[in-house]
C-alpha cells in the first residue's frame, strides 16, 4: 500500500495546557483500503540515556476508506509537562499509523501550564 | 546549554547508525556467514560496533527471509533461565546472542546445544574469540569516528552545529582507546555544554 498520511492540529496549535482539548484532522490518500488507521497521543524522551515513552490515549478509525479525512479530539492529561534539560527532553506528540506498511505521520506539541516547554538548568540556549 | 532534544549525539540518533564494515562489504560478510552455516562470533573490544553489527545483521537476515530471535547479556544483565527457555522455544532460524562471554559455561552449553540440535544458526558477540569460530572482528579507527560524526551532523541539515575538527576527533578517539560509543557519549556532553566545552579540552 502506497500513499500519504498527514496530521494537522487545528489552528496550528502547538502550545497546549493540561486539560485542554487537542483537536485536529488526519488525512490519508492510499492506493488501497488500509486495514487500520490508528491515532496515538503519547510522550517520549530524547537524550543521552535510554528512551522512555508513555501512551496517554489512542483511537482507531473504523472502516477506513483508501482516501479520507477524519477529525479527532483528545482531552489532554495533566502531565507530564514538556521539558528539556541537558540530559533529557520530554516531548508530546500525536502520531497516526496506517497499516499495512510503514505509514507514520507525527505532530509534536508542548504541554505545560504556560503552553511552553519547561527548560531545566541553564536558559542561555 | 543545548537541550537534549536538539543534541545530534542523543541516543535515538546514535542507534540509527548502521554498522560499516571496514574490510569487507555486507554481501561478502553475509556469504561468509552462510558458509559458516550461520554460526559465528563477532569479536571486538568495547565500543567497537559489535551490537550495532548485530542490529544491522538482523535486518539483513530478515530481508533474506530468515527469522531472528535475540538474547542480550551484559555485566549487569544476565537473563534468567526462564527467559532463555522462552527465547529458545520461539520459532526462529538464527539466534543473535549479544554478550555471550557474560554467560556462564552451563548456560552457554545449554544454548549452544539447543541451537545446534535443531540445525539453527547462532551468531554471538564476544570480547574474545573462542566460543564460536570468528565471523567478524570489529575494529575501529579515527576515520570511522569522523565519518560517523559527519553523518550525525549532516542529518541536521543547515541547522547542524559546527563539527569538532578532525584533529580534535582523533584526539577523542585516542583518549577513549578506540571506543567509539564512549567517544560519541563524550561528544554529546560537548554539544550539550556548547563549543566552549571542547575548547576547554576533553574531560578525562
Amino acid at each position: 500500500m502506497t500513499g500519504t498520511l498527514d496530521i494537522e492540529l487545528d489552528g496550528g496549535q502547538t502550545e497546549c495546557r493540561p486539560g485542554e482539548d487537542l483537536t485536529g484532522t488526519v488525512r490519508w490518500l492510499f492506493d488501497d483500503r488500509p486495514d487500520k488507521v490508528e491515532l496515538r497521543l503519547f510522550w517520549y524522551t530524547r537524550g543521552k540515556g535510554d528512551e522512555d515513552t508513555g501512551l496517554a490515549e489512542n483511537l482507531t478509525f473504523e472502516s477506513p476508506a483508501p482516501s479520507e479525512t477524519r477529525t479527532f479530539r483528545f482531552a489532554l492529561p495533566n502531565g507530564p509537562y514538556s521539558f528539556s534539560g541537558r540530559l533529557i527532553s520530554l516531548i508530546w506528540a500525536v502520531e497516526a499509523v496506517a497499516e499495512p506498511g510503514d505509514h507514520v505521520a507525527r505532530v509534536e506539541f508542548t504541554l505545560s501550564p504556560t503552553g511552553r516547554e519547561v527548560m531545566l538548568g541553564n536558559r542561555s540556549a | 546549554m543545548r537541550p537534549a532534544r536538539d543534541n545530534p549525539f542523543r541516543v535515538d540518533r546514535i542507534t540509527t547508525l548502521c554498522y560499516q564494515p571496514l574490510e569487507a562489504t555486507w554481501p561478502q560478510l553475509l556469504d561468509r556467514l552462510e558458509g559458516m552455516h550461520f554460526c559465528g562470533a563477532v569479536v571486538g573490544p568495547c565500543g567497537s560496533g559489535k551490537t550495532t553489527l548485530l542490529d544491522t545483521l538482523a535486518d539483513h537476515l530478515a530481508r533474506r527471509g530468515l527469522r531472528v530471535a535475540r538474547l542480550f547479556c551484559s555485566v549487569d544483565v544476565r537473563p534468567p533461565r526462564s527467559e532463555v527457555t522462552a527465547v529458545l522455544e520461539q520459532t526462529f532460524d538464527v539466534l543473535l546472542l549479544d554478550g555471550a562471554d557474560h554467560l556462564g559455561p552451563l548456560a552457554w552449553r545449554r544454548i549452544r546445544r539447543a541451537i545446534l540440535r535443531r540445525d539453527r544458526g547462532l551468531v554471538i558477540t564476544a570480547h574474545r574469540p573462542g566460543r564460536l569460530p570468528t565471523w567478524v572482528t570489529c575494529r575501529t579507527d579515527a576515520a570511522l569516528l569522523c565519518r560517523l560524526v559527519e553523518r550525525l551532523l549532516i542529518a541536521d541539515g543547515p541547522n547542524a552545529p559546527s563539527c569538532p575538527d578532525r584533529s580534535a576527533l582523533e584526539g577523542l578517539y585516542r583518549q577513549y582507546n578506540g571506543n567509539i560509543r564512549e567517544a560519541l557519549r563524550r561528544l554529546y556532553d560537548i554539544m550539550a555544554d556548547g563549543p566552549g566545552a571542547y575548547a576547554a579540552g576533553p574531560r578525562p
